[in-house]
């Protein structure tokens, strides 16, 4: 529907006015909230995704489409976008011990939310038993670990091995992305799923969460 | 035999010298503080030199060490203000020049603090801007440049006495804020980006008054790109950042009009190239070879002959490998990027902790054997 991509549209532009005034509008002409925010918002921000993963947009695009979308979230009446309906699926995300670095793991954070995710952030340098225990709190469907550094990476295996001995590896399925981190290593590690950036980190969390 | 300075100048006119020149110990391409003193040991060299500054992962210059590995420079650089005792916090965190809060976890410096990051445009003109003339920052140089420059035979770099636009942009501001006002709130980074420029260009004034005329290169730094790609599209660098790079290049153009233009700049910048060369940059570091769109015989293709490769030895793996997988980057890297000049060897960022200092030996030891020109390692 023409309005709808439009709304898609405005939010990219991070055009905060004119994209209230397209949902005021289309609220106006009968269209749910659901599908305004399914395949108005969320739909448009799946194919900025894309275009992030092939380097055609940037972050500052991302994190600008992102803020104009919470702004139509908030207007719509809810505080967060997993609170719209029932979320796609829970994750726990957090930087591994003695990691500092939370571009790359906060930008998945932002989109895996943007697509409708409950995201629980853990921050950075997050030790092993803080992974564990969060797990045990909020069950999530994913944990996804990240890391920057050739020198933190043996941490992502140092978690899926305290999740082993805290008796929940198997309640959840491990996520694992950073530069440094490649497939071999992920398989080597027993982790279930690698992402190479974060576009990629939400279509594998849909991935695992549908197998 | 040329001298190392005769071979470095000749590889900056994209010309073959006798072998490909070595580079470590400059901005973004020299080794953290801890490899450092393995170094020293590794080499049984005895007495400390004072580190020329704190708070980053390489602090100290030692000529010595970088002598040992066949490294064909000698850097100068500015020192810290002596007007200027950082500040500590209660987390123990100190602030620096710029305001930002800098803590140091585990082996790595973090920005914990970001000054401006609620700041409008009447806040930017009342803020403490660093004072570039203040603190005899520029002690001792004169002496050591004019000795480098006339009692030995090596190629003189100086320091980047400033971080960059962008990375002051978001220590500043705070990643996501800076990121978004670059596209949101134009007149704001305009003006940011002014402030930076004209106290970053008090820098170098500083560093370049006398020293210029004596100096080959001059570097400078800011950080475009990550592992898979640009911070930012090519468009909005254009608009929002090489205005004020292009300025800051002239200056140094001005100052130092025979001295080379270095820009360390990690990561995918590879779509940036070119926008470096018009506003003005001679020669690009570090290369480094795994991020996306960097692979050293594309990059040679595309753009060798205009701009200075430095660096290209791989870091993220490679170096902290086996011997034989040093072996390999080295023969490849020279494959790559050193036929026709144009090439200076370095590691391809500050070497880390993680990397044995045999690989270190190893890597200046191969690149001596296999960089003599011509050129002729087998694939």
């Amino acid at each position: 529907m023409k309005l709808l991509s439009e709304i898609g549209d405005k939010m990219i532009e991070g055009n905060v006015e004119e994209l209230i005034d397209l949902i005021n509008k289309a609220e106006a002409e009968g269209i749910d909230q659901k599908t305004i925010i399914n395949d108005g918002l969320i739909a448009a921000m799946l194919s900025l995704g894309e275009k992030f993963k092939l380097n055609e947009v940037f972050i500052p695009d991302v994190l600008v489409a992102a803020a104009a979308m919470k702004e139509a979230i908030n207007h719509l009446g809810f505080d967060n976008i997993s609170d719209t309906g029932s979320p796609k699926g829970v994750i726990v995300i957090g930087t591994v011990r003695h990691d500092m670095h939370d571009i790359g793991k906060n930008l998945v954070a932002l989109l895996m939310n943007s697509n409708g995710f409950h995201v629980h952030d853990l921050g950075v340098d997050v030790s092993p038993d803080k992974f564990v225990e969060a797990v045990k709190d909020y069950s999530p469907d994913i944990l996804a670990l990240s890391a920057l550094l050739t020198t933190t990476l043996p941490e992502m295996s140092e978690v899926i091995k305290a999740l082993g001995n805290a008796g929940v590896r198997k309640s959840t399925r491990v996520l694992v992305g950073g530069a440094p981190v490649t497939e071999e290593y992920a398989d080597s590690i027993g982790a279930d799923g690698y992402a190479p950036d974060a576009t990629s980190a939400v279509t594998k969390s849909l991935e695992m969460i549908d197998s | 035999m040329l001298t190392p300075r005769e071979r470095v100048l000749t590889a900056l006119k994209h010309e073959e010298p006798d072998r490909v020149p070595l580079g470590l110990g400059a901005s973004g391409a020299s080794v953290t503080d801890d490899v450092y003193f393995k170094l020293k040991d590794y080499f049984g060299i005895e007495g400390d030199v004072e580190p020329f500054r704190s708070g980053h992962g390489d602090n100290i210059y030692d000529p010595r060490v970088f002598d040992c590995l066949g490294v064909d420079f000698r850097h100068v650089f500015l020192r810290s203000s002596l007007d200027f005792k950082p500040p500590v916090n209660e987390d123990g965190s100190l602030v620096n020049e710029w305001g930002v809060a800098v803590k140091k976890y585990g082996r790595f410096y973090e920005w914990v603090s970001h000054p401006l990051a609620e700041a409008d445009l009447s806040d930017l003109d009342n803020y403490k801007w660093p004072k570039p003339y203040t603190g005899q920052r520029q002690r001792g140089l004169q002496d050591t440049v004019q000795e480098y420059y006339q009692k030995s035979d090596f190629a003189i770099a100086s320091r980047s006495p400033s971080r960059g636009f962008f990375d002051l942009g978001i220590q500043l501001r705070g990643f996501e804020r800076f990121m978004t006002d670059m596209v949101l709130d134009k007149k704001f980074t305009h003006k940011f980006m002014g402030k930076l420029l004209e106290t970053i260009i008090g820098f170098y004034d500083v560093l370049l008054e006398q020293a210029g005329p004596y100096i080959h290169i001059v570097e400078t730094q800011d950080d475009y790109g990550h592992q898979n790609s640009l911070f930012f599209s090519p468009a909005l660098f254009r608009e929002m950042i090489k205005p004020y790079r292009a300025e800051l290049n002239a200056f140094i153009k001005k100052k130092a009009p025979q001295a080379s233009i270095f820009i360390h700049t990690c990561g995918a910048v590879s779509e940036l190239i070119e926008d470096l060369i018009d506003c003005g940059v001679d020669v690009v570091n570090p290369v480094q070879p795994l991020a996306k769109g960097m692979e050293t015989k594309k990059l040679k293709e595309r753009f060798g002959g205009k701009i200075v490769f430095h660096g290209g030895i791989d870091l993220q793996k490679a170096l902290a490998g086996s011997k034989e997988d040093v072996e390999i980057e080295v023969k490849t890297r020279l494959r790559d990027l050193a036929p026709g000049g144009g090439y200076i060897l370095s590691p391809a960022n500050v070497v880390q902790d993680d990397v044995p200092v045999e690989n270190i030996v190893l890597l200046f030891d191969l690149a001596r054997k296999y960089g003599q020109y011509p050129i002729d390692i087998p694939e």
